[in-house]
């Protein structure tokens, strides 16, 4: 079993996974892709919440072998959160921006309606929450670790019930140090990936695996 | 003496002292501070104890996913009335529940004003629990958390340190601590803030502990250190400690 399939086994149905990269060069961010890539080639719909600009987002994918644009508007739905602020329009399908004025209060305000609009819109199955990177609320936002909360709560709020599988939070620290402790708080499982030794691992520092080390890439 | 709900500490430091202000320090997130905390809170709670839990830090949804995370049944509690929340956060930002037995602060809220809006809720819930005949029997627990978040609340570390020891002194003549019996308290301080802030929190606290975690190799290694107590000796008391199903298990070092 690889590293993927592994840390998706550990979450409890409906739970919340924080992958925090504690040391760049562990390159916990492309491991989480990795998870994002194993999700959607399985067939799950995915509402990924992106706070980094596309492009980088779209290459990194790339670089773990996940064309996004075959999964787009098909089980790939993001909310560009990014490109909303610095309003850089997305024509691609499955790609939702906000419009008109933000600040850290409307953001949430309007991130809210549009949940509850999409979810409303259909039925949907195997659903996850994906962020990429919930660090990247600490450029976009004045005060980040509110921002922050607020998106969690939105979350519990409305993605609180059945077909619901799971959370997947991709935190860095080194950029972002603010928003980790509520990571930990609500969070079922969280890794840290680190170089250890020349070796870039995952460490799962909470959850019922405490203390279990992976390889991140590669393996068996 | 009441217990610590964690034999190592009540064996060590002889249980804990009634009505005593205990300050947790959470050096970093990793070191979990906040579930020692919450394991305190739950086993109080499943022994029937009375909590008032001061919510300065999240969303009150957010709040209720850590508390079933850290496997307290906030909803049970709050449902019977042992478990009263006073949402300070909530109040600020104005994210309102509809849950039984959440408190509200009302008005516009300062430093200035928060003492007095704080007895005023306090006074009420336990005016309720008097009624109720709920003090019988039972100790009373306060948990405030993260008291560093109040510096981005209230607006700076000045405000922060004048509303920490005004409020105090506020509190001590209020007829919600005079006339109801008074709580053990338990606070937990984050990592904002410069050392000025702490000391103040420092100096009040009866206990202070300290939590901090490094990595060794691909291991993280737990420290809490007692770093003052009543009676205590010139050696600085130090525990490793990792969790087993969300409850701390400590070692002497």
């Amino acid at each position: 079993m690889n590293g993927t399939e592994r840390v998706l086994r550990m979450l409890p149905a409906g739970g919340v996974l924080s992958l925090i990269q504690s040391d760049l060069e562990s390159n916990g961010e492309l491991f989480s892709l990795l998870i994002l890539r194993r999700l959607l080639e399985r067939g799950d719909t995915v509402f990924l919440f992106l706070y980094e600009p596309f492009r980088v987002f779209e290459n990194n994918a790339t670089t773990v072998g996940l064309n996004i644009r075959e999964h787009l508007g098909k089980n790939l739905y993001i909310f560009d959160a990014f490109g909303s602020i610095y309003r850089i329009p997305r024509r691609e399908e499955g790609v939702h921006q906000l419009s008109g004025y933000l600040d850290d209060s409307v953001f949430i305000i309007k991130l809210r309606e549009w949940a509850v609009k999409t979810l409303e819109s259909r039925e949907w199955r195997n659903l996850w929450i994906f962020t990429y990177t919930s660090t990247g609320v600490c450029k976009l936002f004045r005060r980040p670790y509110l921002v922050y909360r607020m998106i969690i709560a939105v979350r519990e709020l409305l993605f609180n019930n059945a077909e619901y599988e799971g959370t997947v939070l991709t935190l860095s620290e080194p950029e972002c140090p603010d928003i980790s402790d509520i990571a930990y708080t609500v969070s079922d499982i969280v890794i840290e990936t680190h170089v250890v030794n020349g070796r870039r691992v995952g460490i799962v520092t909470k959850g019922a695996n405490e203390g279990e080390v992976l390889e991140l890439f590669g393996g068996d | 003496m009441l217990s610590w709900e964690i034999p190592a500490l009540d064996e060590a430091l002889g249980g804990l002292k009634k009505h005593s202000f205990v300050l947790i320090h959470e050096a970093d997130p990793r070191a979990r501070g906040k579930e020692i905390l919450f394991h305190i809170m739950r086993e109080k709670l499943r022994a029937g104890n009375l909590v008032g839990y001061f919510n300065i830090s999240y969303p009150i949804h957010a709040l209720m996913k850590a508390f079933e995370v850290s496997g307290i049944d906030a909803r049970k509690y709050l449902r019977e009335g042992n478990l009263a929340i006073i949402d300070t956060f909530g109040s600020f930002y104005d994210i309102i529940s509809d849950l039984e037995g959440v408190w509200y602060l009302r008005g516009s809220l300062s430093a200035d004003v928060l003492p007095a809006k704080y007895v005023e809720v306090v006074e009420a819930h336990k005016r309720a629990w008097a009624e109720r005949g709920m003090f019988e029997g039972r100790e009373l627990y306060g948990f405030a958390m993260d008291m560093s978040d109040y510096i981005d609340m209230l607006g700076g570390e000045l405000e922060t340190l004048r509303y920490l020891e005004i409020s105090a002194e506020i509190r001590a003549n209020a007829k919600a601590y005079r006339e109801y019996p008074k709580g053990t308290n338990f606070w937990l301080w984050g990592r904002k803030g410069s050392p000025r802030i702490l000391t103040s929190v420092y100096r009040r606290a009866t206990y202070v502990l300290r939590v901090r975690s490094e990595l060794s190799g691909s291991k993280v290694v737990r420290y809490l250190e007692v770093l003052k107590a009543p009676g205590m000796g010139t050696e600085i008391e130090r525990f490793t400690y990792h969790f087993e199903n969300g409850v701390p298990i400590l070692e002497i070092v």
